[in-house]
């Protein structure tokens, strides 16, 4: 497998992904006939041909990992507890693993400001609410919101919210805060009925499906200015992606997405090699649905596809899977900083508090250890740039068992944005456009 | 697949494609890429930008002199403070809830307005993410301007504290030391446009020689900065049309002329001949901003403004309208055409300019002609334009029981001039004449002025409003065209007979030859009729027909016309037809 180039076929002939800078080209038939010689020859016959037509040049990206980025984004886990006891949780019941927490304020103050003094007036920052589940704790959420909106106008700072619920505590009184400042409010829901609730019961055993329903409907028949999706954690028992997209989406969520649970504290239902092979054929089926609607003219609330789409159509091209360590931090209740969302309380993430700022060494050390080019077997591999080199944690905790999935829907996506890119060239000139998927 | 190429797909492909083959102005042409994208640079100065890194506080970077004046001051060297400039500091709005914008304020328009304005102050150290740098080296020294320089520049955005030194204390003691405190200056938005602190002229101010030498000598096309090489004199016709009564003031003048009242002359035809009289290189040093801004090939001299418009007193119905446009304005526009053509022919060919008395007749000749026929076809634009005003309004229905028939003909009477429309060779008397009639506000585009005013009222169709205009607004050019001509025929006295060396000796005469010419013009106004009335019913095929017969007939009669005009035969264009 050449690393520096993945060629892929449409029915309109063949295409080139040049890795360096995720660049997207046509051949004509006979570039394609010499480059297909190339790839038998090896790297060094391909850099050559890249060169010979002006796709090489200077590598946009090297081995230097980024240092001391400014942050741009951080998740407060303003409760450590949860109400669920879904079996697979990265946080262990919401606690992660440590006893039950609530953030006080000074900490939700703290980070704010730690937040905003990495600002300059113009920029713009993003502070998510995590948990456990974060509605426990909903009067820090109100009071850490209006506080964050108040100082970042205050600098000129612009300011996004974002929740990750699960729904059960969600409901009309938080419509007032939610709608005023935008939120953009992501519900974990595995399925409809009975699939969600043998993923995700409540403490003594419960389905949380129907109370979920019953507090959600309000709010997705009447959004305002909030942003609905849903979030699905695929395990090897809900594996009918494309019946819980469409039921997702006939709810009323703005956006709908899967992730598949690679690894959890308990391995409880992580997906197995078998399991992840179904799975590619099932995000296939949504892709192609998706695929068909947006071709037709339409909308097709499928996350999975449309980021990837708009991810390649930018041609984004990344040393890191994400923000994680980098312009993005996980705040725990007692205000510790770790890399992510997910290694709150974890040390191999740790990188200082917000009350005694960022831990510089550590953190570049993280980004240092991170950077693709130092993940094996990434560093040969001609997805590396549009997938970073996989969830940190999962990796850490896990290893990289979905590297086939991975590469395999990026070849399909790739497939699709040639194709809807000749049919709906406007579909990527809305891209510019902040509310683009609306 | 798109056909044999590489086709680009995605944002990143296609900037890469851009980066080998630029499409529009290079990047170079931008400030940030620059020819020297390093100091003093070739478009600007970028050591400018960091004279203004603090807001509120504008700073010189000096370095010592080489060959120092022996009882010169000691250490006039770093960054000196020149003067506080906050005001409209957009970093410092008076409105600012920041603390340390009030604060700064406070400080510069209280204790610091005096104690600035005696001494002289320098930086002496910055400080920024808890790390204090010093302006002076280990030993104390003071650092040079450039060194001082260089360390403010690797400021980083954000907070930062600074401390200003008065070198000349009034009396000894410890150091007077002011200490402000901000944030760094972000020079560019997120347009990439400059920050408003800076004035105009300061990124230049201290730009390098080859610039400006460059700007004198080099060709117009390396830089982006070109410059134009002949413009026209006088005012904008339409800025104020009472200072162009002067035909003289089309003159054509060197951009870069010394402008010492002495060369206030017209550009002559040749780079040496004007070299002479063009700002040298000391000069162009010296005075380049006194080089004016030019608009329109016009220099101009002050801000400006665009015209208001001129409204005249409406007609009091659409069918006066339409009788104006009918029995006056359409005809009107015809015999101009005549007469333009008419005198066209009188002119010598320059192939028949052989007299070597006068070496230059066959370009004027050339130039002229060529003024003329514009003209010409102007007024056939506009004759076009009046029966399309006319079809419109019937289109609309404006004048119940009125339709529309095109008009071609000609009338007998130039009215807005007062004469019987004439057939006359170019003569200085004649050209006098058409200067006359096409000046703005003059005679010619006065009489729409009335249409205007009539069209303004909304029950008109918008479109037949847009061409009123339109019509009323050309007259500058025409005007402009003779003024020209003038100019060019000026040079050329009569002689010894009596005659001009440019003129043919032409009458209008009915012969066989003159005759099947005539009929040659008749078709032309057939074909334009048909065309104008396929048009007016919306027969597209059928009106490109008459426009493409019409053009054959044109270029056949002209052949005619020059033919007949060389053996002395002018078409009696005006000839009673039977």
């Amino acid at each position: 497998m050449p690393a520096s180039v993945q060629r892929f076929e449409t029915a309109s002939g063949a295409h080139l992904l040049v890795v360096d800078g995720s660049r997207i080209y046509d051949l004509p038939p006979g570039l394609d006939a010499e480059l297909r010689s190339a790839m038998i020859a090896g790297d060094t016959a391909i850099d050559a041909l890249l060169a010979r037509y002006g796709l090489g040049g200077l590598a946009h990206i090297d081995d230097s990992p980024i240092s001391d980025p400014p942050m741009r984004s951080l998740s407060l886990a303003v409760t450590q507890t949860c109400n669920l006891a879904c079996g697979y949780c990265y946080a262990q019941g919401g606690s992660f693993g440590a006893p039950s927490k609530r953030m006080e304020w000074p900490v939700a103050r703290d980070a704010v400001l730690q937040l905003l003094d990495q600002a300059a007036p113009g920029d713009r920052v993003n502070i998510a609410f995590l948990g456990g589940e974060p509605l426990i704790n909903r009067p820090l959420i109100a009071r850490t919101t209006r506080f964050a909106a108040t100082e970042a106008e205050r600098r000129g700072v612009g300011v996004g919210f974002s929740i990750t619920t699960n729904g059960t505590l969600l409901g009309i009184e938080d419509r007032d805060l939610f709608d005023e400042h935008a939120f953009s409010v992501t519900v974990s829901l595995d399925g409809i009925g009975e699939a969600h609730d043998r993923q995700r019961p409540f403490r003594d055993g419960r389905g949380s499906f129907e109370r979920i329903l019953a507090r959600i409907t309000p709010l997705l028949e009447k959004p305002g200015r909030m942003q609905m999706s849903a979030r699905v954690t695929v395990t090897p028992l809900n594996l009918e992606l494309r019946r819980t997209l469409d039921e997702l989406i006939g709810l009323g969520f703005g956006m709908v997405g899967f992730s598949p649970m690679l690894s959890s504290p308990s391995s409880k239902l992580e997906m197995q090699r078998g399991d992840l092979k179904t799975l590619l054929d099932e995000l296939v089926d949504c892709g192609r649905q998706c695929e068909s609607r947006i071709s037709a003219g339409g909308h097709y609330p499928f996350a999975n596809l449309i980021d990837a789409l708009r991810e390649l159509h930018r041609g984004t091209h990344r040393p890191y899977p994400c923000g994680a360590g980098a312009g993005y931090m996980g705040v725990s209740a007692e205000g510790g900083l770790f890399a992510c969302h997910r290694f709150v309380e974890d040390d191999a993430g740790r990188m200082g508090t917000v009350t005694d700022g960022l831990d510089h060494g550590r953190r570049n050390a993280w980004l240092a250890d991170r950077h693709v080019h130092r993940q094996d077997p990434c560093r040969s591999c001609w997805a590396r740039y549009l997938c970073g080199g996989g969830c940190h944690h999962e990796v850490i905790y896990r290893g990289r068992p979905a590297c086939d999935l991975i590469r395999g829907w990026l070849t399909f996506c790739l497939q699709a944005y040639v194709r809807i890119s000749d049919r709906r060239p406007d579909f990527f000139a809305q891209m510019g456009s902040a509310r683009w998927i609306a | 697949m798109s056909g044999d190429k590489i086709f680009p797909r995605n944002l990143t492909a296609r900037a890469a494609l851009a980066a080998s083959k630029v499409i529009g102005n290079p990047v170079t042409t931008m400030m940030e890429s620059g020819v020297a994208n390093c100091f003093p640079g070739l478009e600007f100065d970028v050591r400018i930008l960091d004279c203004r890194f603090f807001p509120g506080l504008v700073f010189q970077f000096i370095v010592p002199p080489k060959y120092p004046a022996p009882d010169a001051i000691p250490n006039q060297h770093g960054a000196r403070l020149l003067y506080t400039d906050y005001l409209l500091d957009p970093m410092l709005p008076e409105t600012s809830r920041e603390p340390w914008v009030q604060n700064l304020l406070d400080q510069y328009g209280g204790p610091l307005a005096t104690t600035f304005m005696s001494g002289r102050w320098y930086l002496d150290w910055i400080e920024q993410n808890g790390r204090r740098l010093p302006m002076r080296d280990t030993q104390g020294n003071y650092l040079d301007g450039y060194t001082v320089w260089r360390l403010v520049r690797g400021l980083e955005a954000g907070r930062v504290e600074i401390g200003i030194e008065r070198r000349d204390p009034p009396a000894p003691g410890p150091a007077q030391v002011v200490v402000l405190s901000g944030y760094r200056r972000q020079y560019v938005n997120a347009a990439g446009l400059f920050d408003e602190a800076f004035r105009p002229g300061e990124f230049t101010q201290s730009m390098c020689n080859p610039w400006t030498h460059d700007f004198r000598d080099c060709a117009c096309h390396y830089w982006a900065s070109n410059h134009p090489d002949v413009v026209t004199g006088g005012p904008l016709m339409s800025d104020n049309p009472s200072d162009a009564r002067d035909p003289a003031a089309a003159q054509r003048l060197d951009w870069l002329r010394r402008r010492d009242g002495s060369s206030e002359v017209s550009a002559s035809a040749t780079i040496a001949e004007n070299r002479v009289y063009q700002i040298d290189h000391y000069e162009i040093n010296q005075s380049w901003e006194k080089l004016p801004f030019v608009l329109e090939g016009h220099e101009i001299d002050r801000p400006y403004r665009p015209p208001l418009p001129k409204w005249g007193e409406p007609h009091q119905d659409a069918a006066w309208l339409i009788r104006e446009l009918e029995n006056e304005l359409a005809g009107m526009e015809m015999a101009l055409v005549i007469e333009y053509l008419y005198a066209l022919f009188s002119l010598r060919h320059p192939d028949e300019a052989t007299d070597p008395a006068w070496p230059s007749l066959a370009d004027d000749l050339r130039a002229v002609r060529q003024s003329i026929l514009m003209v010409a076809v102007g007024e056939m634009t506009h004759l076009r334009w009046v029966n399309q005003m006319l079809w419109l309004l019937d289109r609309a229905g404006i004048n119940p029981g009125w339709h529309y028939t095109p008009v071609v003909s000609w009338s007998n009477r130039i009215r807005i001039a007062d004469r019987a429309t004439r057939l006359a060779p170019l003569t200085p008397d004649v050209l006098k004449d058409f200067v006359q009639l096409e000046r703005p506000s003059g005679y010619l585009t006065g009489v729409y002025e009335k249409c205007v005013a009539t069209l303004k009222d909304e029950k008109y169709p918008r479109a037949v409003f847009e061409i009123a205009l339109r019509i009323d607004g050309e007259g500058g050019e025409h005007y402009r065209n003779f003024c020209n001509v003038q100019r060019i025929l000026s040079k050329y006295p009569r002689d010894a007979h009596g005659e001009y060396p440019y003129l043919r000796s032409v009458t209008p005469q009915s012969t066989p030859e003159t005759r099947a010419a005539l009929a040659e013009f008749d078709a032309i106004r057939r074909y334009l009729a048909s065309a104008y009335n396929a048009e007016a019913r919306g027969d597209m095929p059928g009106a490109d027909k008459g426009i493409t017969d019409a053009r054959a007939a044109m270029v056949r009669l002209q052949a005619s016309a020059e033919q007949l005009a060389q053996q002395g035969l002018g078409i009696p264009f005006l000839d009673p037809r039977s």
